[in-house]
């Protein structure tokens, strides 16, 4: 069985002025079918270049050099008139702003029924006909020919926002977005994906605008797509805490690299890179009880001003003459733990 | 507020919008001209047949007495005779207004049409060889003022190749001889013309189906249509072009195109509706604009409409036919901005609510 998602030396670059800035900088990950991961890191960190390349989404005046294997076809070099095959039912993703990624002049019916539609024609391709890519569980699209698969439409997307918890859904299905709360938004965003029954979800930063509590029902939601439909998903945050009820692995990127890769247990109870004792030491209220919060010194570096060596070392308490010449891989330092860092 | 109380609040306004106007043109024209009667009256008119004209109108009077006078005749439909034609002006409006609603509203679908087209084209590339083309074209139309467009079109195509006719809505022979479209009316229960409709040269000789009338009336709508749709050429290009290239960095495109939708349903279905919306709102604007230009455009191609009327009682000093047809032309506006607005309510869903 392949991955659903390899990534390998993925390089993504601005276009600047003077030179091409490059904030993801050969980055390694692979995702398996139905599992979630994490990537975490400070605002810069290229976190969500990443996502956007993974999803062939990057701005104009962003290129993505390196292998971005879906469903076992690299991606990267697909000219962007043939992405959307990918997209859909291949992979979709879901956005930090609830508010704005939503169509105000379609109703929600309508933008949730293009899913549908766009979903019945993914299936009719060979690629996802093909036995390269398996569904570990949950009903199999494939195969389902019942009353379900013919049902029109707008009645799938009516049940689907049923399935994401709103209220009312036949009222809602009906509306604008901008008759529906940010939490609801997200959640017919949520809705989207499970009518395109994605094979991977890049969710960048889903619950950054919500409050608590609407967080809690999103992630639980996401979590409940991944079981019932075998998605796979990568899950962009900033926020450690957030990314550790979720995923089953972790990444931890710093200035374009992964510096830190493991189950998320052992990433969040055995820190090895001092960039993630940061993050996890700059928890206010304490992460296990611990009392102070301990802030990182300085700020991310600059991409078009990267220090030499280790990218980590201006501001690693740690930090050895080595670490300012020699450049960091990763190391696996436990079973599946692996990180980038001259300490060990 | 339901969609009625907007619009019986929108009415009430422009009825005090006319009042207004009616005002300001009265006393302009009171200026203009303080004692028309002897222009009335004609040239060759005896002193008494000047003073019959001068009590007629109440000419003696200060101007907000004659404006007093004005405004309870124009209520109950005595908009007054025009000296000039010696036909009441009412009748007058209903012969020439329908001709240039016409010619209007054909320049206008196409200027709307063709300006959006190429305001999407050039922001699929821009800074590509087709935004720089029509960037240099629409530069250089809107550079030159619409009279000189409209006399090079003469000279060109009338004068030089004979391509098109050089004035007139229609061939007067054929004009002459077309009937007016008429039709079994159930409120009146009979077959009556259709008011407004059998005044228009090409509807009117299509209704009937008399081609070649039709024919001709096609042929000399088109040097005034071709300039009324250059006249302010380009400003809806290069606001469909930013709006587009703004819409297209949204999320929500972003969402359609993640949903696995094609690069086509992502910009006609997703993006284009929204980036219509602020040319959208220039519409009523582009429409008044186009009526205020058919004056210019009209007395070039001495195509007989409402501008050739008022320019032709602006010259005459024939004041009701001047304060009739500005009247008209005001009723005109209000309406084609109501439509606007209730049309972008419909186009975005966000704005319904302030009705």
């Amino acid at each position: 069985m392949t991955e659903t998602l390899a990534v390998s030396d993925l390089w993504v670059d601005y276009r600047t002025k003077s030179a091409w800035a490059s904030a993801v900088r050969g980055v390694n990950l692979s995702v398996g079918a139905g599992e979630v991961i994490g990537v975490v890191g400070e605002s810069g960190s290229g976190k969500s270049s990443l996502a956007l390349a993974i999803i062939k989404l990057l701005p104009a005046n962003a290129r993505a050099r390196g292998k971005v294997d879906v469903l076992g076809k690299d991606i990267v070099g697909l000219p962007s008139k043939d992405a959307h095959l990918y997209r859909g039912a291949g992979m979709t993703m879901i956005f930090q702003e609830p508010m704005t990624s939503l169509n105000p002049v379609m109703r929600v019916s309508d933008q949730l029924s293009e899913a549908v539609v766009s979903r019945r024609e993914h299936h009719k391709l060979e690629m996802f006909r093909s036995d390269s890519v398996s569904v570990p569980r949950g009903p199999d699209p494939r195969f389902s020919m019942g009353p379900e698969r013919r049902a029109p439409p707008s009645k799938e997307a009516v049940e689907a926002l049923r399935q994401v918890r709103i209220s009312d859904p036949e009222r809602t299905a009906a509306k604008y977005p901008h008759e529906l709360s940010g939490g609801e938004r997200q959640r017919v965003m949520i809705a989207m994906s499970f009518l395109l029954r994605p094979r991977l979800l890049v969710a960048d930063e889903p619950t950054t605008a919500l409050d608590v509590t609407t967080q809690a029902q999103v992630l639980s939601l996401l979590l409940k797509l991944s079981r019932d439909e075998g998605t796979s998903i990568i899950f962009v945050s900033h926020d450690i805490l957030v990314v550790g009820q979720v995923a089953q692995r972790v990444a931890v990127m710093y200035a374009g690299e992964v510096v830190e890769l493991g189950p998320t247990e052992a990433v969040l109870h055995n820190p090895l890179h001092p960039y993630t004792r940061g993050l996890i030491g700059s928890i206010p209220g304490g992460f296990k009880g611990e009392k102070r919060i301990e802030q990182i010194p300085g700020s991310p570096p600059d991409i078009m001003k990267l220090p030499s060596g280790c990218k980590f070392n201006p501001r690693c308490k740690f930090a050895m003459d080595r670490c300012r010449v020699e450049e960091t891989a990763l190391k696996e330092m436990e079973k599946d733990h692996f990180v980038a860092c001259h300490l060990y | 507020m339901g969609l009625a109380t907007y619009v019986a609040r929108r009415v009430l306004f422009g009825f005090f919008v006319i009042i207004g106007e009616l005002l300001i043109i009265f006393y302009l024209t009171n200026i203009a001209a303080p004692n028309p009667a002897v222009i009335w009256a004609g040239p060759e008119s005896t002193q008494a047949q000047v003073q019959l004209v001068a009590q007629t109108y109440h000419l003696y009077s200060p101007w907000y007495v004659q404006f007093y006078y004005y405004i309870m005749n124009v209520f109950t439909g005595n908009w007054g005779t025009s000296p000039l034609y010696q036909q009441p002006v009412l009748s007058l409006i209903e012969e020439y207004l329908p001709v240039t609603l016409e010619l209007t509203l054909i320049a206008f679908v196409i200027k709307i049409g063709l300006e959006t087209v190429l305001g999407v084209v050039s922001a699929m590339r821009p800074n590509g060889a087709a935004d720089s083309l029509i960037k240099v074209t629409y530069t250089t139309v809107r550079s030159a003022p619409p009279f000189l467009v409209a006399l090079g079109l003469l000279l060109v195509f009338a004068y030089g190749t004979h391509t098109f006719p050089s004035s007139q809505p229609i061939n007067p022979i054929l004009g002459a001889t077309v009937p007016p479209f008429q039709f079994y009316n159930p409120l009146a229960g009979k077959v009556t013309g259709f008011w407004l409709v059998d005044n228009m040269p090409i509807l009117n000789a299509l209704l009937v189906g008399d081609w070649a009338a039709f024919s001709s009336a096609v042929a000399h709508a088109v040097l005034p249509v071709v300039t009324l749709v250059l006249f302010g050429f380009g400003g809806i290009v290069r606001l469909v072009k930013v709006s587009m290239l703004e819409v297209l960095d949204q999320d929500y495109i972003r969402t359609a195109r993640a949903k696995g939708l094609r690069e086509n349903a992502v910009i006609f279905k997703h993006a284009l509706r929204n980036s219509l919306l602020p040319a959208f709102t220039l519409m009523g604007v582009v429409f008044a604009g186009l009526v205020a230009g058919s004056l210019v455009v009209e007395t070039v191609f001495s195509y007989y409409g409402l501008g050739y009327y008022v320019a032709q009682s602006l010259i005459t000093f024939d004041t009701p036919s001047l304060i009739g047809s500005l009247i008209l032309i005001t009723v005109v506006i209000i309406l084609s901005n109501l439509v606007v607005d209730i049309g972008y309510g419909f186009l975005d869903p966000r704005t319904r609510v302030g009705y």
